[in-house]
């Protein structure tokens, strides 16, 4: 179940990147994509987990760059949450490669995607709750916030890769 | 680790790019990647308080036999989202049923117990480490620990049962047995004739001798059968038993030593093992089906080393007196023989079983004519060893490997060589 679900994100991912772009008019990007999702599928297929992780941060930066644009909000999302899914999957099937075939497989493949698209859910209406609900924050405050953002987080990845 | 710090790593980026830009898309899509590192800390695998226990169904097993483990974990702590058990086999142990690794879920108090089962080569294993990692459901935050039990396993030699083994060695202990002891007394084959004596059974009055000599009786002797001493060598030296391609002979070598010793034990003798690769380790000589074992159990222990060379065998006098029976399991090298005619001229009766090596190494090489050519250069300068020891009154077993032990040993050592019996018939000293 996790296989196909993943081939789904990574075909889903790719397909709204496109979609934003040629709707646009940006043909080159789209041909660059169109390139990049069948080199992605292909390292899928051989199983290199790296691959994920490189969709991962290529995805983000043309969501990003979509952004920038100004292309269309629900495709760059959907498609930034799609690599983001994909790329949790990859690494949860490279897991559960481990497990014995006695193993409730299904089970916690139950349990991992309920959670994971919990957290994608929350993640999204957080997301579009940030895009579209009108708050205005002063730029100091913003300042601030993002500050204690980014020393959250750092705080965050280092305790978890001291405990990691 | 890796995947906690790319996550982090494109938060910040993503968070950076919308301070810099002021564009709060950038900061929106950073949020998925933050709630996602939340949560994988909120429910991040804390310290892994485990009971891991194993059991074999069997401590110590042959060669090609099944093993079944039964592992358990308990998990006494918190309750563990993804826990990868994975039992560290030794090199050498391959399971063969099951699966030596599982992924689960343990919730506070479970416990998850499986079987496997397992083969190995011949060898002493422990079996110490089991390794558990917990990890949270997304993967991001593992703790590791390595769990320590006590169980061991031995795979013991493989045993050919060999019909009998032939040794006539010039001293033999009190106790009765099998092997001629060169003195008339009890025993089923006849020895002589002697002059009747008070006491002895009328049944075993000679009448031919005592007609042909009216003035005396004569009655027949019969030759007393004892246990002996006897003494099995392993060559375990790499330099005789491995060559290249990384095949040995020497689990040929271990088969024949193991198959002796339980054919010479069985018949009623003291046997003794003498191990020299690395070290020279002495099994002390015994009796029975106890000896049997521990020998099986030095035997498993056994491999090629390098350190010992064979000018420095001394045969301890005090655990085989001189004349007893001496068992040399090699496959011989040509600077062997001084060595051996040394032991022999000391009065050891000596036995040498030699796995072929040039037979063994020819058939792992490709067949050309100059390695047909250089094969029967070697093959001749075996067969001259082979002689000088024969000479010198060594009893010589060349033994092609391709064939089982018990086939060579069924032509080779179940009667003597007549050279040998006529000089024990002779009594001659070497």
């Amino acid at each position: 179940m996790t296989r196909p679900l993943l081939f789904l994100f990574v075909a889903l991912a790719v397909a709204s990147l496109v979609a934003a772009f040629s709707l646009a008019g940006y043909f080159l990007p789209v041909l660059v994509l169109l390139l990049f999702g069948v080199l992605w599928m292909a390292a899928l297929l051989r199983r290199w987990a790296w691959a994920s992780a490189v969709g991962l941060f290529a995805v983000y930066g043309f969501a990003a760059a979509g952004f920038w644009l100004r292309l269309s909000t629900g495709l760059l999302l959907t498609s930034a949450l799609a690599g983001f899914l994909s790329w949790d999957l990859t690494s949860f099937a490279q897991r559960l490669r481990l497990a014995a075939p006695e193993d409730d497989v299904a089970g916690l493949e139950r349990r991992h995607l309920l959670r994971l698209f919990l957290v994608a859910l929350a993640g999204m209406i957080l997301c579009l709750g940030a895009l579209y609900l009108p708050a205005k924050v002063s730029f100091g405050w913003s300042l601030l916030l993002v500050l204690l953002g980014v020393w959250g987080i750092g705080r965050v990845v280092n305790w978890l890769m001291r405990n990691g | 680790m890796r995947r906690t710090f790319l996550t982090g790593l494109l938060a910040l980026a993503l968070v950076i790019a919308g301070l810099v830009t002021l564009h709060p898309a950038f900061l929106a899509l950073a949020l998925p990647l933050f709630l996602y590192l939340l949560v994988g800390v909120w429910r991040g695998a804390g310290p892994l308080r485990l009971e891991v226990s194993r059991t074999l169904d069997v401590e110590r097993a042959p060669v090609d036999t099944d093993v079944t483990v039964k592992l358990t974990v308990t998990n006494a702590g918190q309750s563990l989202e993804e826990v990868q058990v994975e039992d560290l086999l030794p090199a050498g142990l391959q399971v063969v049923d099951g699966s030596a690794a599982h992924l689960v879920s343990l919730a506070a108090g479970q416990t998850f117990t499986w079987t496997y089962t397992l083969r190995g080569k011949r060898g002493y294993y422990a079996l110490a480490d089991v390794r558990v990692t917990g990890r949270d459901h997304f993967g991001l935050v593992a703790s590791q620990q390595v769990f320590h039990t006590d169980n061991q396993l031995f795979i013991l030699p493989p045993v050919m049962r060999l019909r009998r083994v032939v040794i006539q060695p010039r001293r033999t202990r009190v106790y009765s047995g099998i092997i001629p002891a060169r003195q008339g007394g009890t025993g089923v084959e006849f020895f002589g004739v002697r002059e009747y004596q008070l006491g002895d059974s009328p049944r075993r009055i000679n009448w031919r001798a005592t007609a042909r000599h009216p003035a005396s009786t004569y009655t027949n002797d019969f030759e007393q059968e004892r246990v002996a001493d006897v003494g099995i060598i392993l060559d375990g030296r790499r330099c005789t038993n491995e060559f290249n391609g990384g095949r040995s002979l020497f689990e040929h070598a271990v088969l024949a030593a193991a198959s002796l010793a339980d054919a010479l034990l069985a018949a009623g003798n003291r046997v003794g093992l003498l191990f020299f690769g690395e070290q020279a380790n002495w099994t002390i000589p015994g009796y029975g089906k106890v000896q049997r074992e521990r020998i099986l159990y030095d035997l498993a222990h056994a491999t090629p080393g390098d350190v010992l060379a064979f000018s420095q065998l001394i045969i301890p006098r005090h655990l085989f007196p001189s004349r007893s029976q001496l068992v040399l399991v090699s496959p011989l090298d040509p600077d062997d023989l001084e060595v051996l005619t040394e032991v022999r001229w000391r009065g050891y009766n000596l036995l040498v079983v030699s796995p072929d090596p040039v037979k063994f190494e020819l058939a792992g090489l490709p067949r050309r004519e100059s390695v047909s050519l250089a094969g029967r250069i070697v093959q001749m300068q075996r067969k001259i060893l082979l002689g000088h020891l024969r000479h010198v009154g060594i009893q010589v077993l060349d033994w092609d490997v391709s064939q089982p032990f018990e086939q060579a040993t069924r032509s080779g050592l179940e009667r003597p060589p007549a050279w040998l019996q006529a000089i024990n018939s002779r009594g001659a000293r070497p």
